[in-house]
């Protein structure tokens, strides 16, 4: 029997392998990770979907309207950036990213940086679908994402499947931030 | 629309039977019919068949502990060397330069860029512009005008050196060059299946992938193919994959199209078994099962993918036992493989991957060594574990019998038990590569192509790097360590170092690449079998500071160049240190490209340059590239309009067709943009050529004896005109095979050679090598497939002798041999085996 190795040694896992799965390769965010590197963190209900540009790349624009915000300032709406979308026949499609559909439910963890664009947080991993469960809580779910998972260290990881209500995530959010209330 | 629809249907009826692969895939409609019609570059539109790839100039903002824009420069490079070095395809990626993000070119190219992506986000990659469809050689397709490849700005946890940028740089431009994911464990692969290591980082799906694309003449005919249809209850599955499964190690598969039917194509000669599988299910917010995009309509509409069915073995089988097996030959053409499948609610297992520990650190996939270790491996995926422990029922095997999971070995593994392991027994002699794994659990399989590899040797590592000096003075590392061989090649950064001796005691000596000053480069050593010394030492890899001079300095002559020409430039600089085989000129513009390049000196490099007709004024920064050395020239060369007589193409020898042409042979040049005929004079390296004639645009002359080797500037002025100068490669006739030896016995028909055995090649016509000249100067093939040269030395007649160990499987037969000195090729010897 071979020595067993300890959960560190396995931390080291994929530094020959952490290549990519997908268009997009992602690392591996953690909730409280999410929460702490999100510049915005709010549950909103998609509005528009428009398109824009970025050098030579097409953008979804996606309007969302604010319905609970935990982090971030305040604002009744945020645009969003997700790469890929469709102006007149150019179409770009980048496998991995998020997609958000007009009149859908999520709650979002955004990430602005110095060009002031709003970006889902690691891609697909930043983004939950709002849904109700059995007993008609709303709850936000995610399943776990097939892309290349990367942690800290650039070395593979798995995704894992998230389900949590709202509930639960207002109290972990409020514990990580530090929140007296303040949902919008 | 309507008039689109026609010419679709023109189109359609020009072209092959198309293959699907896991291309970017559009139909003419939803109804039929379904010949794929591929997103790829038209290489007919492209010098050289080459795809310039540029770099954003700002590179990234953020890098890693001691790491450099120059580091993440060569690892893209070798990135794209991966891809170029694709022999089965005609596609080529070259530097490009440093370019603005954005910035106008008309020739189709793939730009690189470092951008603001937010955390959680490494890199993306797609086909960001594309042309009107159009028809080619192999069919309808839609060509690809310009691909994007978006990397963090922030790379300070990615480490340029690491396996995980450089597989993310690889499979990025893998989707750049038009392929989507796989799932047989190739670099275009999801991470269910992915095992590509940086030693080995293309698998065989990944060359059929490209190969299918962009074939060199011969791909189709020297492969073959299975043909076959997939249904439910005999309605047709949509992007089914098939997978042709050789029992020695490959996978290479197809999807199927919207009816149902699928071609295979690009099968290397063997024996295959035949699966089809469903794709892994849709999870949430992901735009598509394994996000790998649907074909689309005209109309851009997606046509999904048939919901999930069970896997099975031709004919019907689970057991790869009774499953047919294919025999495919050159050629070979098999139709009529039909699976019928059960639908199936999902898949009972998916998404597995396995790891070995040979250190401290993790190794997918799995690599076991016949020469014992920590020879186990653990698996993770979904469908393995169940609550506490394994799914009850799951049943783990080896397909092609390297290998026996003994019976009631899996288990959860202590450690994790997320994760499985199991025990494994190797068969005796089971060879080495890839092999494949099959689970069964809900009465459901799962096919893990190459899921484990075997390996006949320790992983590498480096010890020491120790600054020498060659007979000629010039600096050289040597490089010791374990598990190094004379086929290891050692990288700096991303650069390939020159090898230029080895000992098994004592190492590698090798130049080390031209650096800026004060650089330090994290060296790693990369092994044929899959395994590189990041194996062991990933998380403290050995490097080194690179002695070098001041930056270097200089200019390019002719500067300014007319659209629609071809010229001579010459790079003169100070200080530059330029090594052959470490240098890449980029002139900043996908319609300016080099067609060759030659270094003459440490100081100098001539290229001959090609504008495009349609290139805007411009100017723009001229780049050399020396091993991790990028040293830019702003406004360099400018392109200014006009319309001017040119050389078009090469110059070639006009017997042979060969681009060297040697002293007192006929050299044929192809003119383009005369006015008029009349008064001719030609010069070659400064000297007028005898018998200049020039007909229909065809000039012909010979080349002087006694000119020297090496690029030679040729000069034409036909009525007052002068053409651009270009230079013309001067060359030395082919070398000879003079005889073969094994010790002091010739080799032939009496005497055949024997599998293994090492023999010496005499080579005649090497030219003047010095006495004990670098076996990297050689290179002997046998049937096209390359030996290591274990040493080279001049023998007493003046030929030069090359020392090289046959395959110790080698079957019997008789062999084509030849001998490459530098880019010089000798005709094909005879070789017998017995």
């Amino acid at each position: 029997m071979p020595r067993p190795l300890t959960p560190a040694i396995l931390v080291l896992a994929g530094a020959l392998s952490a290549g990519p799965g997908r268009a997009a390769t992602l690392e591996r965010l953690s909730m409280d990770e999410m929460i702490q590197q999100s510049t915005e963190i709010v549950r909103g209900r998609v509005m528009t979907l428009g398109v824009s540009t970025k050098g030579s790349v097409l953008y979804t624009l996606a309007r969302v309207e604010v319905l609970e915000r935990w982090k971030g300032p305040s604002g009744r709406t945020v645009e969003i950036w997700i790469p890929g979308g469709r102006s007149g026949n150019l179409r770009q499609t980048f496998s991995g990213a998020p997609t958000l559909a007009v009149g859908g439910e999520y709650v979002l963890f955004l990430w602005a940086g110095s060009s002031g664009n709003r970006q889902v947080i690691g891609f697909s991993q930043g983004a939950f679908d709002v849904k109700l469960d059995a007993k008609g809580s709303p709850q936000m779910q995610r399943a776990a994402s097939s892309e290349a998972m990367l942690d800290e260290r650039g070395q593979q990881v798995e995704d894992v499947p998230v389900r949590m209500s709202l509930a639960e995530l207002r109290k972990r959010l409020k514990s990580a931030l530090g929140l007296a209330g303040g949902a919008e | 629309m309507r008039r689109g629809l026609r010419y679709l249907a023109v189109l359609l009826a020009l072209s092959a039977g198309a293959q699907a692969y896991y291309h970017f895939v559009h139909f003419v409609s939803r109804q039929g019919p379904f010949t794929p019609i591929p997103e790829k570059f038209d290489l007919s539109a492209l010098l050289n068949k080459t795809v310039f790839f540029t770099i954003s100039e700002t590179g990234p903002a953020a890098l890693a502990a001691g790491d450099s824009k120059e580091a993440v420069v060569s690892q893209l490079r070798l990135a794209a060397k991966a891809w170029n070095d694709v022999p089965t395809s005609e596609l080529r990626l070259a530097f490009g330069g440093f370019t603005q993000p954005g910035a106008f070119q008309s020739s189709p190219l793939v730009e690189i860029v470092f951008d603001e992506v937010p955390p959680g986000l490494v890199a993306l990659g797609g086909i960001t512009s594309r042309g009107t469809m159009t028809s080619g050689p192999g069919g309808a397709f839609v060509p690809i005008q310009r691909s994007t490849v978006i990397l963090r700005r922030d790379l300070t946890d990615r480490p340029s050196w690491s396996e995980a940028l450089f597989l993310t740089m690889v499979h990025e431009m893998g989707h750049a060059l038009g392929l989507q994911h796989t799932l047989t464990s190739s670099v275009m692969s999801t991470e269910i299946t992915r095992a590509m290591t940086k030693a080995a980082p293309l698998g065989p799906d990944d060359a059929a992938g490209l190969s299918l694309l962009y074939p060199k003449p011969d791909y189709l005919s020297s492969t073959g193919s299975i043909a076959g249809r997939v249904g439910i209850a005999g309605e047709p599955v949509n992007m089914a994959s098939v997978v042709a499964l050789s029992p020695e190690g490959s996978a290479i598969s197809t999807l199927t199209n919207p009816d149902g039917t699928f071609l295979l194509q690009g099968l290397p000669p063997g024996s295959y078994y035949l699966y089809a599988h469903p794709l892994p299910p849709q999870l949430s917010v992901e735009s598509f099962p394994a996000n790998i995009t649907p074909p689309s309509d005209l109309e851009g509409r997606p046509i999904p993918a048939t919901l999930s069915f069970e896997t099975l073995f031709y004919p019907g089988v689970k057991d790869p036992a009774a499953a047919t097996i294919f025999p495919v030959g050159k050629g070979t053409a098999i139709d009529g493989v039909n699976f019928d499948v059960r639908r199936r609610a999902a898949p009972a297992i998916y998404a597995v991957q396995t790891y070995s520990y040979p250190g401290n650190a993790a190794v997918k996939p799995a690599h076991l060594n016949t020469y014992g270790g920590r020879n186990y491996f653990i698996a993770a995926g979904y469908g393995l574990i169940t609550g506490p422990g394994v799914t009850p029922g799951l049943q783990m095997s080896v397909i092609g019998g390297s290998a026996v999971i003994a019976p009631g070995s899996i288990r959860p593994y202590p450690s994790d038990t997320r994760y499985i392991t199991a025990d494994f027994n190797l068969a005796p002699f089971p060879g080495e590569g890839a092999k494949h794994l099959l689970f069964f659990a809900d009465n459901d399989m799962y096919v893990l192509p190459g899921g484990f590899r075997i390996v006949n040797r320790t992983p590498p590592a480096i010890t020491s790097i120790t600054p020498e000096t060659d007979s000629s003075g010039a600096p050289v590392l040597r490089i010791a360590g374990t598990g190094l061989t004379a086929d290891t090649r050692i990288l700096f950064d991303g650069a390939v170092a020159t090898v230029r001796g080895f000992q098994p005691a004592t190492g590698l000596v090798v130049s080390p690449p031209a650096a800026l000053p004060g650089h330090k480069a994290v060296v790693v050593a990369l092994n044929k079998d899959g395994q590189s010394s990041l194996f062991l030492q990933a998380n403290q890899p050995p490097s080194v500071q690179l002695d070098s001079t001041d930056a270097p300095v200089f200019t390019v002559t002719p500067n300014q160049l007319t659209a629609g020409t071809e010229a001579m430039v010459e790079v003169q600089g100070v200080g530059t240190a330029f090594q052959e085989g470490q240098v890449a000129l980029a002139l900043g513009s996908a319609d300016v490209s080099v067609r060759r390049l030659w270094v003459t000196s440490p100081n100098r490099i001539v290229a001959n340059v090609v504008v495009a007709a349609n290139a805007l004024p411009s100017a723009s920064m001229v780049t050399v590239v020396n091993g991790l050395r990028s040293t830019g020239l702003p406004d360099g060369l400018s392109v200014v309009p006009g319309a001017r007589p040119t050389v078009r193409g090469a110059v070639i020898e006009a017997g042979s067709g060969r681009t060297d042409v040697v002293p007192g042979s006929v050299a044929a040049a192809r003119l383009s943009g005369l006015s008029s005929a009349g008064a001719l004079t030609v010069t070659l390296n400064g000297l007028p050529v005898q018998s200049p004639a020039l007909n229909d645009n065809l000039l012909t002359f010979t080349v002087p004896s006694g000119t020297p080797t090496g690029p030679a500037p040729l000069k034409v002025r036909v009525n007052g005109e002068e053409l651009p100068a270009i230079a013309v490669s001067v060359d030395l006739p082919p070398p000879t095979v003079a005889a073969i030896y094994s010790g002091g016995t010739r080799i032939d028909l009496n005497r055949p050679a024997r599998p293994g055995e090492v023999i010496t090649v005499a080579v005649g016509g090497a030219g003047e090598l010095g006495p004990e000249a670098s076996p990297s100067r050689f290179r002997v093939c046998v049937n096209d497939q390359p030996l290591t040269v274990l040493q080279a030395g001049l023998l007493g007649d003046g030929s030069y002798g090359v020392q090289v160990q046959l395959d110790p499987a080698l079957p019997v037969g008789t062999y084509m041999l030849t001998v490459a000195v530098d880019s010089r090729v000798s005709p094909v010897q005879s070789l017998p085996v017995k």
